[in-house]
């Protein structure tokens, strides 16, 4: 559909007035709610997530697609709520403490809410205790923790070790992530995965979900 | 030129915004034009008069024509900026106490002449190297400038300039120098990388703050153009697009026009960073050529001949070796050796004549050079040639 795919290119060149246009003119086309994000803002996300992987792209274009992406999210809410979807599973994020880092985990958190996880955004400098607690208090089936300084890093070490020694650790899986993170260091901490970008860790927090309320059941 | 009131205001400024103290001295009435941090401290020797300290000082300052950093006898440091006029020092800013202390421990020299300094503002050698560079770029009226003061807009740029550096954390200084490293061995992906996370280190920093994210941008630039032409791009090509961003970024006030700006020229500096670097290397090996055949008579050098080339010299060499595959003696004696052979084909002068105009310092050099790479003498080169010439 020709008005998806102008909601996707809009979100992907960042021009948020053109994609919140777009959005309203495609729900009064008829067009449902939850195609509108999947088809049309995620999959603007999407490429954008993976441009920047690939280096094809810069920062500043990401902040831009994001603005644009919430712009149209402004319009697309209420409809979506109207459609009532059946959340999937709770994902706590948060960016670990020490670190204000937030334009990857933000990136994360959107395309994790586009999978139908509800997701808890401890927000940045986030204590080891705090993702301890709001697991604990949501019954997140995820915990993901961002850390984007060499510096930061070894506080997901804490996390990890601190969620091990709690009574959740049979019920949520850690997830890891940020600039100088690598699958090793995920492995050497004892983190259940670690994802190089925001798409994967949205398809990986959503299999954990699934898996995990599956097995409850 | 500054006035005494506007020489005063920025004190006050330099003052409220440091939290250094800055006084001016008035040296047509050999006094203080306001109120010094003291007049006179009581050392272990004598009594130190302020003035005569800091005016002995301010004329150092300027016989060497800028910014100058010294030590009072009680071991404080201060920083003069002579303020000229007519080729005439009037009156001269004076900034300090400092402490200067490299050390980590916050008590550390804090105690100087028996007496506590808890007060006095501590700074490392480079952070008071920083700061007499930014109080000299910034007030500094004298002969370097031509008497002119700096406008607001370069006030107010190198203010921005002077907070980063102070306050700069190690590992960006660190991921900036990565970065220059990458631009200038010419990998891109590696470089696109570091620069998004940089980037993304910046925006933090500034709290997504347009008008302090303008001033980092434009410090992007100008380390990527100076790694970039380190690295062979060219340089005039590199200057004109770090111009004319800065005046674009100058009229942006909004975030949201901003990041689509520089998303748009990020693209367009890194493909002429690293897409068509092989042009200004090209350009670079033609200016290179011209220069030796220039200059083939002459001692060619190879600092000279890199600084020609606006290089470093040890680019310079990795150039030549990636590009003739040789090092640059070898390059130069062979074009030396080129130049030998065509005069000794088609001109009457001498061997020796043949040698100076060549480059090489005496005959006897330059036959044993010659014979080495050639396989034959000068004298025989010449011979051979003319009977292949008269040959039917």
């Amino acid at each position: 559909m020709d008005i998806l795919r102008d909601i996707s290119l809009n979100v992907q060149h960042g021009c948020a007035s053109k994609a919140k246009a777009c959005v309203q003119q495609a729900l009064e086309q008829g067009v449902p709610a939850r195609e509108i994000l999947t088809r049309g803002l995620l999959d603007g996300m999407n490429i954008v997530s993976e441009q920047l992987n690939r280096n094809e792209i810069f920062v500043p274009e990401v902040l831009i697609a994001s603005r644009a992406l919430s712009k149209g999210m402004e319009v697309l809410r209420p409809s979506l709520a109207a459609e009532g979807i059946e959340e999937k599973g709770t994902v706590v994020i948060g960016t670990v403490k020490g670190d204000l880092h937030d334009i990857g985990k933000n990136l994360v958190r959107t395309m994790m809410e586009g999978k139908d996880l509800r997701v808890i955004d401890l927000g940045i400098d986030v204590p080891t205790e705090k993702f301890v607690e709001a697991g604990m208090k949501y019954h997140a089936q995820v915990i993901a923790c961002s850390a984007l300084l060499t510096t930061t890093i070894d506080e997901l070490r804490c996390i990890v070790d601190a969620i091990n020694a709690s009574p959740i650790r049979s019920s949520v899986k850690i997830m890891v992530g940020g600039a100088p993170v690598t699958q090793a260091f995920c492995d050497e901490i004892g983190a259940d995965c670690y994802t190089p970008n925001a798409a994967a860790a949205a398809e990986a927090a959503l299999l954990f979900c699934t898996a995990m309320q599956a097995a409850q059941n | 030129m500054l006035q005494i009131a506007e020489a005063l205001e920025l004190c006050k400024f330099v003052a409220d915004l440091t939290g250094v103290h800055a006084t001016l001295l008035d040296l047509r009435n050999g006094t203080f034009a306001c109120t010094p941090y003291a007049r006179s401290c009581q050392t272990a020797l004598s009594t130190c008069d302020a003035y005569t300290t800091h005016i002995y000082n301010a004329y150092e300052a300027e016989r060497w024509s800028g910014g100058y950093v010294y030590y009072c006898p009680r071991g404080l440091t201060f920083i003069a900026i002579p303020l000229i006029h007519d080729r005439v020092m009037n009156h001269c800013m004076t900034v300090g106490p400092i402490v200067m202390s490299n050390d980590d421990d916050p008590y550390a020299e804090l105690v100087i002449g028996g007496e506590l300094l808890e007060r006095v503002p501590r700074m490392s050698t480079a952070q008071i190297h920083a700061f007499s560079e930014w109080l000299f770029l910034t007030y500094y009226s004298g002969p370097a400038r031509g008497g002119a003061s700096p406008s607001k807009a370069d006030t107010r740029l190198l203010t921005e300039y002077f907070y980063q550096g102070l306050r700069r954390d190690p590992q960006r200084v660190q991921m900036e120098r990565q970065l220059q490293a990458y631009i200038r061995s010419g990998d891109k992906p590696s470089a696109q990388q570091l620069l998004n996370e940089l980037l993304v280190t910046i925006y933090n920093d500034v709290n997504f703050d347009t008008e302090r994210l303008k001033p980092q941008i434009q410090e992007i630039f100008v380390s990527i153009g100076r790694a970039a032409i380190d690295g062979g791009a060219d340089r005039e090509t590199i200057y004109q697009l770090c111009c004319s961003f800065s005046k674009e970024l100058e009229e942006l006030s909004d975030f949201e026009q901003l990041n689509h700006w520089l998303g748009a020229v990020l693209h367009q500096f890194t493909r002429t960073v690293f897409d068509f670097k092989d042009i200004g290397r090209q350009n670079m090996l033609f200016l290179i050529d011209s220069y030796v055949n220039q200059h083939l008579a002459e001692k060619i050098t190879l600092n000279g001949i890199a600084a020609h080339a606006y290089v470093s010299p040890s680019y310079f060499c990795r150039l030549i070796r990636a590009s003739m595959g040789c090092t640059f003696t070898e390059y130069l004696t062979g074009v030396r050796l080129e130049r030998a052979k065509a005069l000794l084909c088609q001109t009457a002068m001498s061997i020796a004549e043949v040698a100076l105009s060549t480059g090489f310092e005496d005959q006897s050099y330059f036959t044993r050079v010659f014979k080495k790479k050639i396989g034959t003498s000068p004298k025989m080169f010449r011979v051979n040639s003319q009977k292949e010439g008269s040959a039917p």
